[in-house]
């Protein structure tokens, strides 16, 4: 599955349980696996760790366009996984929207590269959004989340996610038109 | 200066534009048209960028430290999570064995409430509820005796106590009580009697003998006169005749115990007591001691 386009993303929006890119029908069997994981078993972590390695890698260099750097959010993502693992409640947000929102923090941290392409140059605008709105725009337009989504992921109200895409997005575009 | 379209707006405007309509359809008419318009376009161009996907190299040392963190994980919070070794307890007890305890604490229970029945019944005189009870616990005495001398002791004793029943209720004026007491004493004696002629002749039976003595020669004088002082003059006569009928069965008893001297043996009838016609009792007008 490559990135999202912007009609795919409404294609994702009807199609029935994706639950590794969607965030919908987290099936009884993945939370059986994290229950496990949650103990450390190294053999659901490693059933975990390659149902979603290589759409988290996807997701982190969509926003960084650098593979090099998202190979190495990719790692601290799942370094803060583990850590924080035994905390995770959120079964209805999905796994993976739950390692997507890790990825976004560290990405929210990390120094940025020069930007030249036109591309990286809105990659580097998305990057200087708030952390907020940060999360917001990349789990709707890269992981192809809905608003509802997003706001049982992060916990918000749908006003605010609305509210906080809009901001984003107007914030986005101050910085093309500038 | 630009206007700008409301959060909802942007959605509504971005809804349409996933639902596939082209952005001039998707914007519609709408003060903040414009505006609207070129975050359709912004939409579009972020949804156009794309991941790269990434190499089996990557994957492979991703995997590698994934997993390297994963056995430290691991170790930790199987520490963390040791289990403590309770020491084991006592088995529960089976139900066998419940029921076992239950029976023993009901019967330690019972015989404590009889014990402590027989105890106060001891108490008891024949006006008294208990006195059934001080009755029937004597009878269990008569029964853990087995030979006639010490069955004998025994009713001696309960002989006694009869005794002392009659003039408790002589004392308080209760006539029947008093009358019921006595005639209670003298068939004690009386049977204590029967079981020591049966018996063997040994020095155990000589000191009963002589007990018996002692039992049959309680004087009755003052239990007639504490009836007559209180008014119960029918039950003194009772009890008078009652001392004369023994004095009429006392001969023949102590023939037997004493063939050698039954004839000269004295007789404790009261005064007012009927003589005895040709036997070895002589009353007189007061009573032997």
């Amino acid at each position: 599955m490559g990135s999202y386009s912007y009609t795919d993303m409404a294609a994702i929006e009807v199609r029935p349980a994706e639950p590794v890119s969607t965030g919908r029908g987290r099936s009884r069997g993945e939370q059986e696996l994290i229950l496990r994981a949650q103990r450390y078993e190294p053999e659901a972590l490693e059933q975990l760790f390659d149902a979603h390695v290589e759409e988290l890698f996807r997701y982190v260099d969509t926003i960084l366009g650098d593979p090099a750097g998202s190979e190495e959010i990719v790692r601290l993502t799942w370094q803060r996984a583990l850590e924080g693992l035994p905390r995770y409640r959120r079964f209805d947000a999905g796994f993976e929207t739950w390692l997507q929102r890790i990825a976004n923090s560290l990405i929210a941290q990390a120094s940025m590269p020069a930007a030249e392409e036109p591309e990286d140059r809105l990659r580097a605008a998305i990057r200087r959004l708030t952390a907020d709105q940060l999360d917001v725009i990349t789990l709707r337009f890269f992981a192809g989340l809905s608003i509802e989504e997003i706001a049982r992921a992060t916990g918000r109200s749908r006003v605010r996610v609305v509210a906080l895409q809009h901001r984003g997005m107007l914030a986005l575009l101050h910085t093309e038109t500038t | 200066m630009l206007q700008e379209p409301s959060p909802h707006q942007l959605e509504d405007a971005l809804g349409r534009r996933r639902g596939g309509a082209a952005i001039i359809e998707a914007t519609g008419i709408h003060p903040a048209a414009e505006q609207l318009e070129a975050l359709l376009k912004l939409g579009d161009e972020i949804g156009a960028l794309a991941g790269a996907q990434p190499d089996a190299g990557a994957v492979a040392r991703l995997r590698e430290q994934t997993m390297a963190d994963v056995v430290g994980h691991r170790a930790a919070w199987v520490h963390h999570h040791r289990l403590p070794v309770h020491r084991g307890r006592h088995p529960l007890p089976s139900h066998g064995f419940r029921w076992t305890f239950v029976l023993g604490i009901a019967i330690m229970l019972a015989l404590v409430a009889g014990v402590s029945l027989a105890l106060a019944a001891q108490l008891a005189e024949p006006d008294g509820s208990l006195y059934r009870v001080k009755l029937d616990t004597e009878q269990v005495l008569l029964a853990v005796n087995r030979s006639p001398t010490s069955k004998a002791s025994v009713r001696l004793q309960l002989a006694s106590q009869r005794y002392r029943d009659t003039e408790a209720m002589a004392a308080v004026g209760k006539g029947a009580y008093a009358v019921q007491a006595m005639a209670a004493y003298y068939d004690e004696l009386r049977q204590a009697g029967g079981l020591l002629a049966t018996a063997h002749r040994d020095s155990g039976w000589k000191s009963v003998r002589d007990q018996f003595d002692a039992a049959e020669a309680k004087p009755i004088d003052t239990i007639l006169t504490q009836l007559e002082n209180t008014h119960q003059a029918v039950a003194s006569t009772e009890i008078k005749a009652l001392a004369a009928r023994f004095g009429r069965d006392r001969k023949a008893i102590d023939a037997k115990l004493n063939p050698s001297s039954a004839s000269s043996t004295p007789a404790p009838l009261p005064s007012g007591a009927a003589p005895q016609p040709g036997g070895g009792s002589q009353p007189s007008g007061t009573p032997t001691p």
